[in-house]
């Protein structure tokens, strides 16, 4: 092979390679965002009071999937964070949802003393399955998913939200719909 | 010594692109196999032995660490651990080594389920976690 072509297929290596370090770094980190927006899959759960809900019911507003669990202390820690922004951010069309990974009983008591404000659904394997629809490649909690108006998914965190990192992640995307 | 004089144009540039990424200060998430591995259980002279390694960032609770044979739980000694006071969950303890516990046991089972579940410090829990495995018995 003539140097030229021997060139080009190390350069071709090399920024192949660069390529699957990017995509590996995008996949594994809290922001798991490259293959974004996608259309959010049919997913029906189980609120605490037995009711089916399907997340195409809230199809014209801005929607925050937040999975989590009583086990989960990062979980716990930004559920007064999401309550926060479920409350100012409604008039801008945001609806917080929370699937917990936990039997009703205990989401109830929970979603309680921690006075959520959004709908809570509960379940075991339906809520795993319904985070690995929503893109979850890991299994781990707490995994938030935003979903916009037209049902397309425009974002997805994995950890625990403090109050800045959430309220950017609403001015990028909410607050420009208006 | 020509051609390396003409790749370094080619490599420097793709070196520096990379290095802000090789800085990146937030470490990577792993999957909970990943994050925790069971090594294989053993069994010897009465004694039962299991092995979890607990990969670096990441820990296990003592408390959901339960071995089982059959429908009955077994009693494990565990290693003391470390304290963490946890502000929803008050002290806890945690281990963020690999871990060895041992449980005795007159015979050696067929099998023993083990349970365990464990989080990350870049902010993320994994679900608990319930393997049925073989058990060695060693001689």
């Amino acid at each position: 092979m003539s140097l030229r072509g021997t060139l080009g297929v190390l350069a071709i290596a090399v920024f192949s390679g660069l390529g699957g370090y990017v995509a590996y770094f995008a996949v594994r980190h809290a922001e798991h965002n490259t293959d974004l927006p996608v259309a959010a899959p049919a997913v029906q759960l189980e609120d605490l009071s037995g009711a089916t809900r399907d997340l195409a019911e809230w199809r014209g507003k801005w929607l925050l999937v937040n999975f989590w669990a009583s086990w989960c202390p990062p979980c716990i820690k930004e559920i007064p964070v999401l309550v926060d922004a479920h409350q100012r951010w409604a008039s801008r069309g945001l609806q917080v949802i929370g699937p917990a990974m936990d039997a009703p009983d205990t989401a109830r008591d929970m979603a309680t003393r921690l006075k959520i404000n959004y709908p809570v659904m509960a379940g075991d394997q339906a809520i795993s399955t319904a985070m690995t629809a929503l893109g979850d490649t890991l299994g781990a909690l707490p995994f938030s998913v935003l979903i916009d108006p037209q049902g397309q998914i425009v974002a997805r965190h994995y950890g625990e939200f403090d109050a800045v990192k959430l309220e950017k992640l609403l001015k990028a995307h909410v607050k420009g719909d208006f | 010594m020509k051609p390396l004089a003409l790749l370094l144009p080619l490599l420097l540039p793709t070196l520096a692109l990379a290095a802000p990424w090789s800085r990146m200060s937030e470490p990577a998430l792993l999957t909970v196999d990943e994050a925790f591995q069971l090594e294989p259980v053993t069994w010897r002279a009465g004694i039962l032995t299991v092995s979890i390694r607990v990969t670096p960032g990441h820990y296990l609770y003592r408390d959901k660490l339960k071995l089982a044979s059959g429908t009955d739980d077994q009693a494990l000694t565990l290693p003391q651990g470390e304290r963490y006071d946890d502000p929803h969950f008050g002290a806890v303890v945690i281990y963020r080594q690999d871990l060895r516990a041992e449980a005795r046991l007159a015979s050696a089972p067929t099998e023993v389920t083990v349970h365990w579940q464990g989080c990350a410090d870049i902010g993320v829990c994994y679900p608990p976690q319930q393997r049925t495995v073989d058990v060695d018995v060693l001689p």
